[in-house]
């Protein structure tokens, strides 16, 4: 047998690394899913792209309306920048969990006819939720020309807040993808997490405005301190960085679990379809 | 003696039967919570799978439905995993298990070539390279640029496999592709399995179409029940096999009684090599069923394209009703019909049905061609369903009695 081994099957897992690297390797398909999925939202609509502004523009209209019209909260800062940093963090959170979480039972044809790393779709999710992302961002700059706000060095952070907010996203999304496919119940979880989760989050409201003693969520609630940081950010409001650090090293911890939970079913997700 | 390219060894698999019960969260929780569960009971789809290939060998897998070919191709494909055993490559390998995974209907022909190559392990750039051969082989430049969904299932299926074929795998694996799409995407794809296997590659068929395996297959593996039930070398054991199956007369109706998903089949393909039948329209519509109108004329056109004009060929139709019985035929063969002059290339022939002939009803087609007057080439058996109807519904109604029969023809009167 002089042939070199090209590759074994086996049941045995590979390690994290390994498969990592077997994702990497095929980052040209998470592109291509990408890609696929953005034509196909667009395909045969009008407004196309202009949908992907129309929404956050109607959120943003209505939490003006309410915020500042209905109860007036006083803030410094322009209430329309304000909610959209809010927002920007909170969409981008809502699109990761939402989507890759089930991105797994969107493409079961897939899943069961061809072999891929299967993280490779929840991943492509999240590229794509960078692009409505950076709809969010376009806003935000807009808005803040038209109110005058000023930028500050700090926007060179920018980059590594939006990984932080991928980690967040995925580390939640990365176990909602795998746990959908052995427990469908999950799917009822995904709307109900979005639905409720904007309530206890300071989107629309500042986290200064909750009482004291109950402030203390905000140490594991890493998506409230992913919004604080776009505030750092943007309209150079105060962090508490102990506060930051903490919850974001639960979400490295959730997004590494989840990963070894992923590749640990990875190998029968197309027999649990 | 070749070397040895895919290793199979002790391979089993099981599912448990009531998983789909568990994938509610209670189930789960309620079996964690009460101490020695009973274990699930489990169902054996392969056990101890043991056998390897050598470099450009063809192997056939055969065997009821439900003896394990599709979960061992599964498993080859690595869509899903062994509980126990091993399985090596020793060269690059694809399974289809489905022509045209991965296609989206509303992604261009083009951009479905580059989703479905770069899922198959395709980098951008051997894809460029192999662009123009696939598109080329597929047959359907003129539509590349638009949305699939538009396409035929024909044409769909052919731009499907063509990628497939570009792959240029040591290894390749079809579950029971060979049964889509219209008769040419079939003889083509038939044909390109064949070319394959004269090639070099090294292939598994896991399929029903027991005749196309006796022919390319250089051994046959018999599962029952997911075991390996018999494996006989067609070079030295065909004699054997054909009486083994004679005794499992089970298997060999199974497998010949195909679920063809198209209207027709083709009963004679390897003749056809100097025709190509590029389709049969009625009232220039191209689609299986067709509804017309017994008020208006009736135009079937048979398009086909000639390599050379040393034969002539004729054609044959033949109307059936859905009993099967013909109701009405035609042919170009009748010496003094019809004189006709047949070029090279692009080549069309129509039959005029003329109007006020059918009543109403429904027919399916069966187009015969015959090469030198005598031979037959090819025989689409039921190619069309037509639906006959009638525009003006109120001349059917002939002084209070109906008109009746599938035919009513409008032919002279004569009186005294």
């Amino acid at each position: 047998m002089s042939l070199p081994l090209y590759k074994s099957i086996t049941k045995k897992n590979e390690s994290l690394l390994t498969y990592l690297g077997e994702v990497w390797k095929s980052h040209a398909l998470i592109v291509t899913f990408a890609q696929r999925d953005l034509k196909i939202q667009y395909a045969q609509t009008y407004l196309g792209v202009f949908w992907s502004f129309i929404q956050p523009l109607t959120a943003l209209l209505i939490f003006h309306f309410f915020f500042q019209r209905v109860i007036h909260i006083n803030l410094h800062v322009p209430y329309s920048v304000f909610a959209c940093t809010g927002m920007m963090g909170w969409f981008f959170f809502t699109q990761l969990i939402g989507q890759s979480g089930t991105a797994l039972m969107h493409n079961q044809q897939l899943i069961k006819k061809i072999q891929f790393p299967r993280l490779v779709l929840p991943l492509a999710k999240a590229i794509n939720g960078l692009v409505e992302f950076s709809v969010m961002l376009i806003l935000l700059v807009v808005l803040m020309l038209i109110t005058g706000c000023p930028f500050s060095a700090k926007i060179f952070y920018l980059p590594l807040v939006v990984v932080a907010n991928v980690v967040v996203g995925l580390s939640v999304g990365i176990w909602l993808s795998a746990l959908t496919i052995r427990f469908r119940d999950m799917h009822h979880l995904i709307p109900f997490l979005i639905g409720f989760g904007i309530w206890i989050t300071p989107v629309f409201y500042p986290a200064t405005m909750v009482p004291d003693n109950f402030s203390v969520i905000y140490y594991f609630h890493p998506i409230a301190n992913i919004i604080a940081l776009y505030r750092w950010i943007f309209i150079g409001w105060q962090i508490d960085f102990i506060q930051v650090a903490t919850s974001f090293s639960i979400s490295v911890f959730m997004l590494i679990t989840g990963l070894i939970y992923f590749i640990r079913n990875e190998k029968f997700i197309a027999d649990y379809l | 003696m070749s070397e040895i390219i895919l290793d199979v060894k002790n391979v089993s698999k099981s599912f448990r039967l009531h998983e789909n019960k568990k994938d509610s969260l209670k189930e789960t929780l309620s079996s964690v919570f009460s101490a020695g569960a009973s274990s699930p009971e489990l169902f054996h789809a392969l056990t101890d799978i043991s056998f390897s290939l050598e470099q450009g060998e063809v192997l056939g897998i055969i065997g009821k439905n439900g003896a394990g070919k599709s979960t061992l191709l599964k498993i080859l494909s690595g869509v899903t995993f062994p509980d126990e055993g091993e399985i090596n490559f020793y060269g690059k390998s694809v399974s289809v298990l489905d022509v045209g995974a991965g296609f989206h209907p509303e992604l261009t022909g083009r951009e479905n070539v580059y989703l479905s190559a770069t899922l198959y392990g395709l980098s951008k750039k051997e894809i460029e390279a192999k662009f123009e051969s696939i598109v080329d082989f597929s047959g359907v430049r003129a539509f590349i640029d638009e949305p699939v969904k538009a396409y035929s299932s024909g044409m769909y299926l052919r731009l499907a496999f063509s990628v497939v074929i570009a792959l240029d795998a040591d290894i390749l694996m079809f579950d029971e592709v060979l049964y889509f799409g219209d008769d040419e995407f079939r003889f083509k794809s038939k044909r390109s399995i064949t070319e394959l296997c004269g090639n070099g590659k090294t292939i598994i068929l896991a399929n029903h179409d027991y005749d196309f395996l006796m022919k390319v297959c250089d051994r046959i593996i018999l599962l029952n029940e997911g075991k390996i039930e018999n494996t006989f070398n067609l070079k030295t054991e065909r004699e054997k096999l054909s009486d083994y199956l004679s005794d499992r007369l089970d298997i060999i109706q199974q497998t010949q009684a195909k679920p063809v998903p198209s209207v027709y089949q083709v009963d004679d393909v390897m003749k056809w090599e100097n025709i190509s039948i590029k389709g049969i329209a009625i009232n220039s519509i191209p689609s299986e069923a067709v509804t017309i109108y017994s008020d208006n004329e009736t135009v079937i056109e048979v398009e086909y394209e000639l390599h050379n004009t040393d034969v002539r060929y004729d054609f044959s139709l033949m109307f059936t009703d859905e009993k099967a019985d013909i109701i009405l035929s035609a042919s170009t063969i009748d010496p003094r019909k019809i004189d006709f002059v047949q070029r090279t290339g692009s080549n069309t022939m129509r039959y005029v049905i003329p109007k006020n002939y059918f009543n109403s009803g429904t027919l399916l087609l069966t187009l015969i061609v015959i090469m030198d007057m005598n031979e037959l080439v090819v025989r689409y058996k039921n190619v069309k369903k037509i639906t006959i109807e009638r525009l003006n519904r109120s001349a059917n109604n002939l002084m209070g009695m109906q008109r009746v029969g599938l035919l009513y023809a409008d032919f002279d009167w004569k009186h005294n």
